[in-house]
C-alpha cells in the first residue's frame, strides 16, 4: 500500500468519522431521541409497597390476612366446638358471619398520630350468628389485641342497648342456597306444566334464576321474601328477563324444611301456591304470556357486536408516577391519606392531609339504598339497603383500561366474610393520577398587559366498584391540587326489572317486549368527619340577598344591592337541612383560627345531587333510613354514633337498629368536633337506553369539600404545574414554558404492563 | 510520515468508524423497538367543495373582507375604521355570519334544495348622522356581495338609539385617554403620594353603564394598580370616578362624581384640595411586586416529574373539515358567534339530527359591594363579545396536548379581519371511567364494560377578569353535554371599611375585598327530536299509599310516575323556586320499539338560581334569569334571548325574553328549550391568584330518553367482554389487552406553538 493511498484512505476515514459524529450529534439534539434518553419512561407502576416496619403504623388499614386468620383461630378456640363454617351454616347453627377492622377510637388515634403516643390497639369486630343458642341472637365481639388476640369483648348490649334479635341478621349465602334448593327442587316441579308451557322449563329449572328482594315482610320478626324468577341468559345479565313469576318465601324458621311459599304471583295475578297456579293453568284459567328465553338478540348482551376500532387515548407518566401507595397509605407531594373498605359500609378514607395538615379524619360511605315502585309484588316492595348486603363485600375486581385507566395502580383487599379463612379480592382498589385536560385555573390577559398563566389540572383518584346484584356503583374519592376533595358515585350495571303487564307504565318504561324498567331512587349517605384546623369547629351558613338600597351618589334613586348573609348554626337541629327545603348556598365548617385576612379557616361542603323525593315518614320502613330525610346534617361527633346505618336495618326496618334522626338532638355544634352527614342521590326512571345496562354519563352525584378561607391564597399558587409566559417571551422555548419541552421530555414509550385482571367473584378463590 | 504510523492511524480510524456505525445502528435499532406512535393529531382539512354543513360556518377571511369592501364602497366615504373612530364618526362595528333561516337550511340539508344564500350581518355605528344611530345590515350574497338590506326596524321595531351601542375598544381607549389627560392631572399630589402614580402605574376597570335614564352613558370607573404581567384586578386603590361619556365629542365628557374611601366628591380637584389641606383621610397603597399574589408565575422551578399526559395510540377518531367535525358517531358544525360565543349546529348522532342548534346566549354577572363601581356591575358579556374575547388556547393546559387547534377569524371594532389563532380546540377525551360496566357473579361469570370517552369542542372567553371555559361534549350514548367552568381573576373592590365591607364578600388581600357576585349562563337548545314536531313531557315520581295486593294489612308507600304533556308555553316555564319535574323531555309522536315516544331529556346541572329581584329596574333585560327552564315555540323572530344592546340601556329594553312566553301551544311544534345555569360566588382567599375550575362548573345534559330501542353505545367499538373461562389477556378477545403492543411507541407530540400574545 503506498503512502498516498494510505493518506487518501486516512483522509476518507477522518471524513467518515466526522460525518458519523455529525449525524450522531444532530440526532441527539434534533428529535431528542439521543443516546442519553431512556427509551421507556420511568416505571409507571408504583407497585404497592408493603408496610415496611411497624413504626409506620397504619391504624386505619384493613385487617391483613394474618390478622384475620388470628382472629378466626381465636374465635374458633373460644366460641367452642359448636361453631360451623358460615359457608355451610344452617340457621340453627352458630357461625362467624364476619370479621373486620374495629376502627380505633378517634382520641386514641389522634394521640398517636399527633402527639406521638403509642399506636392504638388494633382490634377486630366479629359478628357472630348464634343460631344454636336457646335464644338465637346476633352478637358483636371486639377481639384484640392484634396480631395476637388475647381477649374478646361482647359489645352488643353496649352498642345496641340489648341483644340483637336473630331475625335481624343479614341473609347468608347458604340461606339463599337453601331457598333456591327449596324453590327449584321442591316447589317449581309443582308447576311444571305451566313452566314448560311458558318458560322452556327443564328439570329443576336450570334455565331460571331467582333474585332476592328486601325488606322481607311486614313487621319486626318477619323473614318473608319475594323472589323474582328470571331467565338465565348465558353471558348476559339476567336482570332484564323476568318471566313474570314471583314467589313469597317465608324463611323465618330455623329449620329450612319448615319454610313455605306464602304467595305466588304470576303475570298479574296472585295464587296461594304453585299447586293452585298449576291447577288453574290446567283448567285453562291462566292467561299465559309466552316470554321468549333469548331476549331480543344481541342488545341484551355486553358483548360487542362490532369489531374493535382504534384504541382510545391513553394517559401515561412521562417521568414516572407522582404518588406512592404503601399498604393502605397513599401519598403524593400534596396529599396523604389512608384508604380502606368497610365490609358492609364500603369505601372510606382516613387522616386526610393536604400539605401535611389534616383536613378530615374520616370520609366514608355509610349506606346506599335503592327504593323501587312497580305493579308486581317484588318490585313494589323492594327497598335495598345495600350496607346489609355489603358494599365492600360485593366489591368486584377493577378491570384495567375500562374501570380505571390502564396504568393505574391496583390494590388487593383481604376479608373474612362467611368463611373460615381470609380471602382476597384482587384489584379491589385503583389509585391513579389523571390529567383532566382542563386547566385547574387560567387567565389570558389581553389588555393593560399581555400574558397567559395557567395550571395543568390533574387529580389523584382512589376508586372501588361495588356490584350489588344488578347495579354497579363506582365510588370515587378525588383529590384536587387546590386542597379540594370530591366524593362521588356513578351508577352503572343492569337495571332491575319486572314482568310488564297491566298498568306497568305507571311505574316506569317498557324496555323490552315483556320487561318493565321499574322506577327507583338511588341515594347514598356519607360521613364527613372534617377537622378544620383542629377538632373544634363551627358550622357557618352563607347566602345571598338583594337589599334595596338608596343610591349613595344619587339618593333620589334606589337599587337592589347584592350582599352576603352569614349565620352561625348553633345546634344540631339548626344544621339539619331536609331534602326539598332550602339549603344555604354556602355551608362550611370552620375553625376559630383565622387566615391571614382575618377570616375563619373553613372547608365548604358543596353538594351535587338530584335526589328524588324522600320516602314519606308514614311508611313503616322509613325509620330504617331516616338519613334520607336530609340533604345535609351536622352533628357533634360521638364514638357511639359511628355510623348512620346498620347492617341490621334491612331485615328489620320496622325497628331499626340505628335510626339516624336520633343523632340530631338540640345539642350545640359550636366549637365541637363535628361530623357532616351528606346525602346524594337521583331518581331513575329506566328507559330504553338503560339496555343493555345503565351508563355513567349523567348518573353521577356527590359532593365537594373545598377550602374556604382555609389558606391565605390558593395552594396551587405553589404548583410546579404552573405555566406562565408573557408578551415578548418565547413560549416555545423550553426554559420559558415547560410544555414546550414536552415533545422532547416525553420521548419515551410508556411502560405498559400486560393486561391482567383480578378474576371473578370472590367465592371462587 | 512513516507508513506504519499512517497505517496505525488508518486502523484506528476504521475502528472508530466501526464503533460509530455500531452506535448509530444500535440507536436506530432501539428506535425500531420504540417507534413513534403512528398517530398524529388531525389537521384541519380545508373545504374541498361547498358542502352542506358550510351553512353554519363562520365567515371566512375572504368573505369578511368582501363584506367590508362592499360596505366601504356603499356607505360612502365618511366611513372611518372602527379602531380609529370617534363617537361622532360612522364606522362598521362588526361583521359576522347571518345565520340562515331554519326552513331554508333544512330544505337544503334534508330535501336537497339549493343552499340558502350566505349572508353577513353588519352592525354599523352611525355617529356621524344627524340622528346618530346603530343600524343592522344584512349583506349578501357571499362571497360576492351585491346587496345590503337594513333590518334594524324589522328586528328591533324601530331605529336603534345610538346610546345603546356596545362599548368598543376604541371607546375604552378614549375613556382612559380622557382620564389620563384631563382628569388625573387635577390631583397630581394625591395620586403621586397616595397611589404611587407615575403616569403608567394605574389602569381603569369599568362597571356597567350606571345611569338611571335611557340615554345615559355614565360609567363608574375604578383605578387599579397596573404592573405589567400581573393581574390588575386584584389591586384596587380605592379611587373611583363616575364619567359621563355620553357626548359625541370626548372633549365634552365629564366626571360627575369621585369616590374615595367611602366618601363622594365633586371631582378630583376637590379631592386634591382636601388632601393638600390635610382634611382627607387616605390609605397609601404600595405598588404590587412582580412576584406578588396576583402573578400567575410559577413559584417553584418546574422540575420533574411532569403531570400525566394523554396521548393518542392510533390516531383520533374524528376529523375536521372547516368548521365541521365528524366522528364515527357524531357530526356537527361549530361556530363562534362574535357576541354570543361558541355554538354548534346540525348535530347528528349516527346520521340522525337530534338538535338543530345548541348555543350560548348570554353570560351575566351581578355584583354587590360598598363601592359604587362594583355595586353597579351587571356585566352582560355578550355585549363585549364572548366570541370576540376568545383567545388562543394553550395546548397542554387549556386543552389536552394533542388536541386539534382551530383558528377563528373575526371582524369587530376594526376595519380588517383579525385572526384568533387556535381559539377553538377539538379533542377526544378518555375519562378514565367506565361508560358502563357490569361484573357478573350470579348465574354466570362475565365482565362487560366500555371505557368512557367523548368528543369535546371547547373555547374560552376571557371577558375582562373572568375566563369562561365553554365545552360541548358528545358522548357515545347519544348524549350531548354543555358545560361552563369559570376561572380567571375575581373582580375586587378596595377594602376601606371594616366589618361592614364584609357584608359584600371576604377580604382576600391587604386592602382587597373579593366582591360577592352571581354567575348566570343562558343557553338555547333547538332540539329536533326525530323531526321538527315535538311535544314537551314532564315526568316525576310521587309516593302513593297502597295496600299490598297479597296482604291488605300491609300498607306500602309506592313510588309511581306522574306524566304530563305540557301543552302551552306558560306551563313549560319553570321559574326558580318552583319545582322542576325531575324528568323533562322533548319527544316526537313517533315511538320506539317499546311504544314509547322517542325523546331527549334535558338534565340541568345547576344549583338554585340567583336572579335579581323582579322589582329591580334592570330585571326585564335579564328576564331569562327568572327561569331554570323554558320551552317555547321556535320562531325566526326570536333568535336570541338577550341582546348586545341591553348592556348600555338596561332599563328600557324593547322586547325581552319573557315576552317569548305567551302561552302559545307547544303541541307538535318546532320547539326550543332555554336553559339557565348559575351559581353564587362569594370570593375567598383561595380565589387568589385566580379562581379554580374545581366546583365552579354548571351546565346541562341532553340525553336520549326512549329515543333508541337500546343504548346505542353497544355498537361502540372498544367494548370489553369476557367470561371466566376466556383468556382476557388475549388481544383477540379483549381489545384492552392490545394496549401493551399498541402503546410500545413514543407519543407523537407536535412541537409547542403559540401565537396568542
Amino acid at each position: 500500500m503506498t503512502q498516498k493511498t494510505t493518506l487518501v484512505l486516512l483522509a476518507l476515514a477522518v471524513i467518515t468519522i466526522f460525518a458519523l459524529v455529525c449525524v450522531l450529534l444532530a440526532g441527539r439534539s434534533g428529535d431528542g431521541g439521543g443516546l442519553s434518553q431512556p427509551l421507556h419512561c420511568p416505571s409507571v407502576l408504583p407497585s404497592v409497597q408493603p408496610r415496611t416496619h411497624p413504626s409506620q403504623s397504619q391504624p386505619f388499614a384493613d385487617l391483613s390476612p394474618e390478622e384475620l386468620t388470628a382472629v378466626m383461630s381465636f374465635l374458633t378456640k373460644h366460641l367452642g366446638p359448636g361453631l360451623v363454617d358460615a359457608a355451610q351454616a344452617r340457621p340453627s347453627d352458630n357461625c362467624v358471619f364476619s370479621v373486620e377492622l374495629q376502627l380505633p377510637a378517634k382520641a386514641a388515634a389522634l394521640a398517636h398520630l399527633d402527639r406521638g403516643g403509642p399506636p392504638p390497639v388494633r382490634e377486630a369486630l366479629a359478628i357472630i350468628f348464634f343460631g344454636g343458642q336457646p335464644k338465637p341472637n346476633v352478637s358483636e365481639l371486639v377481639v384484640g389485641p392484634l396480631p395476637h388476640p388475647s381477649y374478646m369483648r361482647d359489645v352488643t348490649v353496649e352498642r345496641h342497648g340489648g341483644p340483637l334479635p336473630y331475625y335481624r341478621r343479614p341473609v347468608l349465602d347458604r340461606e339463599y342456597q337453601d331457598i333456591e334448593e327449596m324453590i327449584f327442587h321442591r316447589e317449581l316441579p309443582q308447576a311444571s306444566g305451566l313452566l314448560h308451557h311458558c318458560c322452556f322449563y327443564k328439570h329443576q329449572g336450570q334455565n331460571l334464576l331467582t333474585m332476592t328482594t328486601a325488606p322481607r315482610g311486614l313487621q319486626s320478626g318477619d323473614r318473608a321474601t319475594w323472589f323474582g324468577l328470571y331467565y338465565n341468559l348465558s353471558g348476559a345479565g339476567f336482570y332484564p328477563h323476568p318471566i313474570g313469576l314471583e314467589l313469597l318465601i317465608d324463611h323465618k324458621a330455623l329449620d329450612p324444611a319448615l319454610w313455605t311459599i306464602q304467595k305466588v304471583f304470576y303475570q298479574g295475578r296472585y295464587y296461594e301456591s304453585l299447586t293452585q297456579l298449576e291447577d288453574q293453568f290446567e283448567a285453562g284459567l291462566v292467561n299465559v304470556v309466552l316470554v321468549p328465553n333469548n331476549g331480543t338478540g344481541g342488545s341484551w348482551s355486553l358483548k360487542s357486536s362490532v369489531p374493535p376500532g382504534p384504541a382510545p387515548p391513553l394517559q401515561f407518566h412521562p417521568q414516572g408516577p407522582r404518588f406512592s401507595v404503601q399498604g393502605s397509605q397513599v401519598s403524593s407531594s400534596l396529599w396523604a391519606f389512608s384508604f380502606g373498605l368497610g365490609a358492609f359500609s364500603g369505601p372510606r378514607i382516613f387522616d386526610i392531609r393536604f400539605q401535611g395538615e389534616r383536613v378530615a379524619y374520616e370520609i366514608s360511605v355509610q349506606e346506599a339504598i335503592a327504593l323501587y315502585g312497580g305493579n308486581s309484588p317484588a318490585s313494589m316492595s323492594t327497598c335495598y339497603v345495600d350496607g346489609s348486603f355489603g358494599i365492600g363485600k360485593y366489591s368486584t375486581p377493577l378491570i384495567r383500561g375500562v374501570d380505571c385507566p390502564y396504568l393505574a395502580t391496583y390494590v388487593d383487599w383481604h376479608f373474612l366474610l362467611e368463611s373460615q379463612a381470609p380471602k382476597t379480592l384482587r384489584d379491589a382498589f385503583c389509585v391513579f393520577e389523571q390529567n383532566q385536560g382542563l386547566p385547574l385555573r387560567r387567565h389570558h390577559s389581553d389588555f393593560y398587559s399581555h400574558y397567559f398563566g395557567g395550571v395543568v389540572g390533574t387529580v389523584l383518584v382512589v376508586r372501588s366498584v361495588s356490584t350489588l346484584l344488578n347495579y354497579d356503583y363506582i365510588w370515587d374519592m378525588v383529590f384536587h391540587p387546590n386542597g379540594a376533595i370530591e366524593v362521588k358515585f356513578h351508577a352503572t350495571g343492569y337495571i332491575s326489572s319486572a314482568f310488564f303487564f297491566g298498568a306497568g307504565e305507571k311505574f316506569g318504561n317498557r324496555v323490552g317486549a315483556h320487561t318493565l324498567g321499574t322506577v327507583h331512587t338511588h341515594s347514598a349517605h356519607f360521613k364527613v368527619d372534617l377537622d378544620v384546623a383542629g377538632l373544634k369547629n363551627w358550622a357557618w351558613a352563607e347566602d345571598m340577598a338583594f337589599v334595596p338600597t338608596i343610591v349613595p351618589w344619587q339618593p333620589e334613586y334606589q337599587m337592589q344591592r347584592l350582599q352576603v348573609t352569614r349565620k352561625l348554626l348553633e345546634t344540631e337541629e339548626e344544621a339539619a337541612f331536609p331534602l326539598g327545603g332550602a339549603t344555604p348556598r354556602y355551608l362550611y365548617l370552620a375553625s376559630n383560627h383565622s387566615n391571614k385576612w382575618g377570616h375563619r379557616r373553613g372547608y365548604r361542603i358543596q353538594i351535587l345531587s338530584f335526589a328524588g323525593k324522600p320516602l314519606p315518614q308514614e311508611s313503616p320502613i322509613e325509620k330504617a333510613f331516616t338519613w334520607g330525610r336530609y340533604h345535609l346534617a351536622v352533628t357533634q361527633r360521638k364514638e357511639e354514633e359511628p355510623s348512620s346505618s346498620s347492617i341490621f336495618n334491612q331485615n328489620d326496618p320496622w325497628t331499626p337498629t340505628v335510626n339516624f334522626t336520633d343523632f340530631i338532638s338540640n345539642e350545640t355544634i359550636a366549637g365541637e368536633d363535628l361530623v357532616a352527614w351528606v346525602t346524594a342521590g337521583f331518581l331513575h326512571i329506566p328507559h330504553a337506553e338503560d339496555i343493555p345496562n345503565t351508563v355513567t354519563a349523567g348518573n353521577s352525584v356527590g359532593f365537594f369539600l373545598r377550602p374556604y378561607n382555609f389558606f391565605d391564597e390558593d395552594p396551587s399558587f405553589h404548583s410546579a404545574d404552573s405555566i406562565y409566559f408573557r408578551e415578548g417571551q418565547d413560549a416555545t422555548a423550553c426554559e420559558v414554558n415547560p410544555l414546550a419541552c414536552l415533545s422532547q421530555t416525553a420521548t419515551c414509550a410508556p411502560e405498559i404492563p400486560a393486561f391482567s385482571h383480578g378474576g371473578f367473584a370472590y367465592r371462587d378463590n | 510520515m512513516n507508513l506504519k504510523v499512517l497505517l496505525l492511524l488508518l486502523g484506528l480510524s476504521f475502528l472508530t468508524v466501526f464503533a460509530l456505525v455500531y452506535v448509530l445502528l444500535t440507536r436506530q435499532g432501539s428506535f425500531s423497538q420504540s417507534p413513534r406512535c403512528p398517530s398524529i393529531p388531525p389537521r384541519i382539512h380545508p373545504w374541498t367543495h361547498p358542502s352542506q354543513s358550510q351553512l353554519f360556518a363562520d365567515l371566512t377571511p375572504e368573505e369578511l373582507t368582501a363584506v367590508m369592501s362592499f360596505l366601504t364602497k356603499h356607505l360612502g366615504p365618511g366611513l372611518v375604521d372602527a379602531a380609529q373612530a370617534r363617537p361622532s364618526d360612522n364606522c362598521v362595528f362588526s361583521v359576522e355570519l347571518q345565520l340562515p333561516a331554519k326552513a331554508a337550511a333544512l330544505a337544503h340539508l334534508d330535501r336537497g334544495g339549493p343552499p340558502p344564500v350566505r349572508e353577513a350581518l353588519a352592525i354599523i355605528f352611525f355617529g356621524g348622522q344627524p340622528k346618530p344611530n346603530v343600524s343592522e345590515l344584512v349583506v349578501g350574497p357571499l362571497p360576492h356581495p351585491s346587496y345590503m338590506r337594513d333590518v334594524t326596524v324589522e328586528r328591533h321595531g324601530g331605529p336603534l338609539p345610538y346610546y345603546r351601542r356596545p362599548m368598543q375598544k376604541t371607546e375604552f381607549v378614549q375613556i382612559w385617554r380622557h382620564l389620563k389627560e384631563v382628569e388625573l392631572p387635577k390631583a397630581p399630589t394625591f395620586l403621586a403620594s397616595v397611589l404611587n402614580y407615575n403616569g403608567s402605574t394605574l389602569a381603569p376597570l369599568h362597571s356597567t353603564a350606571s345611569g338611571f335614564h335611557a340615554g345615559d352613558r355614565a360609567t363608574w370607573i375604578a383605578l387599579y394598580h397596573n404592573i405589567s404581567g400581573l393581574g390588575v384586578f386584584l389591586h384596587p386603590v380605592g379611587l373611583e370616578l363616575l364619567l359621563d361619556h355620553g357626548a359625541l365629542d370626548p372633549a365634552d365628557w365629564v366626571v360627575q362624581q369621585v369616590f374615595y374611601l367611602g366618601h363622594y366628591y365633586a371631582d378630583l380637584a376637590q379631592l386634591e384640595w382636601e388632601f393638600k389641606v390635610g382634611r382627607l383621610e387616605v390609605i397609601r397603597v404600595p405598588l404590587p411586586t412582580p412576584g406578588g399574589a396576583s402573578s400567575l408565575r410559577p413559584r417553584v422551578t418546574p422540575d420533574p416529574p411532569l403531570p400525566p399526559l394523554q396521548f393518542s395510540l392510533q390516531g383520533p377518531q374524528y376529523n375536521i373539515q372547516g368548521n365541521s367535525v365528524t366522528s364515527p358517531l357524531w357530526t356537527f358544525t361549530f361556530g363562534h358567534g362574535v357576541f354570543s360565543g361558541l355554538r354548534i349546529f346540525d348535530i347528528r348522532f349516527k346520521g340522525e339530527r337530534v338538535a338543530y342548534e345548541v348555543s350560548v346566549q348570554e353570560c351575566l354577572t351581578v355584583y354587590g359591594a360598598d363601592s359604587p363601581k362594583t355595586m353597579t356591575i351587571r356585566y352582560l358579556d355578550s355585549s363585549y363579545g364572548l366570541g370576540l374575547n376568545s383567545r388562543a388556547l394553550v395546548r397542554g393546559v387549556d386543552c389536552p396536548y394533542q388536541a386539534t387547534m382551530v383558528d377563528i377569524h373575526v371582524l369587530v371594532g376594526t376595519g380588517s379581519v383579525q385572526l384568533l389563532p387556535g381559539a377553538v380546540c377539538v379533542f377526544e377525551e378518555a375519562q378514565g371511567l367506565p361508560l358502563r360496566r357490569h361484573h357478573n357473579g350470579i348465574g354466570g361469570h362475565f365482565y362487560g364494560g366500555l371505557a368512557s370517552s367523548s368528543l369535546v369542542v371547547r373555547s374560552v372567553s376571557s371577558v375582562g377578569n373572568y375566563d369562561y371555559i365553554w365545552d360541548f361534549m358528545l358522548h357515545p350514548t347519544g348524549a350531548l353535554e354543555a358545560r361552563v367552568h369559570a376561572t380567571g381573576y375575581i373582580n375586587t373592590a378596595f377594602m376601606s371599611g371594616g366589618a361592614e365591607s364584609l357584608l359584600f364578600g371576604n377580604r382576600v388581600g391587604e386592602r382587597v375585598l373579593g366582591a360577592v357576585h352571581t354567575h348566570a349562563f343562558h343557553f338555547k337548545l333547538d332540539l329536533d327530536v326525530a323531526g321538527l314536531k315535538n311535544w314537551v313531557i314532564a315526568e316525576d315520581a310521587v309516593f302513593k299509599p297502597v295496600a299490598a295486593p297479597w296482604n291488605p294489612e300491609l300498607q306500602l308507600q309506592r313510588p309511581q310516575l306522574t306524566r304530563q304533556v305540557l301543552s302551552r308555553e306558560d306551563l313549560a316555564a319553570f321559574p326558580w323556586g318552583s319545582p322542576l319535574p325531575r324528568y323533562l323531555y322533548l319527544a316526537t309522536n313517533q315511538t320506539n320499539a317499546w311504544g314509547h315516544q322517542r325523546g331527549y331529556r334535558i338534565q340541568i346541572h345547576s344549583p338554585p338560581g340567583v336572579h335579581v329581584p323582579l322589582e329591580s329596574s334592570e330585571e326585564r333585560a335579564l328576564s331569562w334569569g327568572r327561569y331554570q327552564l323554558v320551552v317555547t315555540q321556535r320562531k325566526e323572530a326570536e333568535p336570541h334571548s338577550s341582546s348586545i344592546y341591553y348592556q348600555n340601556d338596561m332599563r328600557s329594553p324593547a322586547t325581552v325574553f319573557a315576552d317569548f312566553i305567551n302561552n302559545e301551544t307547544l303541541l307538535g311544534e318546532d320547539l326550543v328549550a332555554w336553559v339557565t345555569a348559575s351559581f353564587l360566588h362569594i370570593p375567598h382567599a383561595e380565589d387568589i391568584p385566580n379562581t379554580v375550575t374545581v366546583g365552579n362548573r354548571v351546565g346541562f345534559l341532553l340525553r336520549p330518553y326512549n329515543f333508541f330501542n337500546e343504548d346505542p353505545s353497544i355498537f361502540s367499538p372498544g367494548s370489553v367482554y369476557f367470561e371466566r373461562d376466556q383468556d382476557a389477556g388475549l388481544c383477540s378477545i379483549n381489545p384492552v389487552a392490545c394496549t401493551q403492543q399498541l402503546a410500545d411507541c413514543v407519543p407523537n407530540l407536535p412541537s409547542f406553538s403559540y401565537e396568542g400574545l
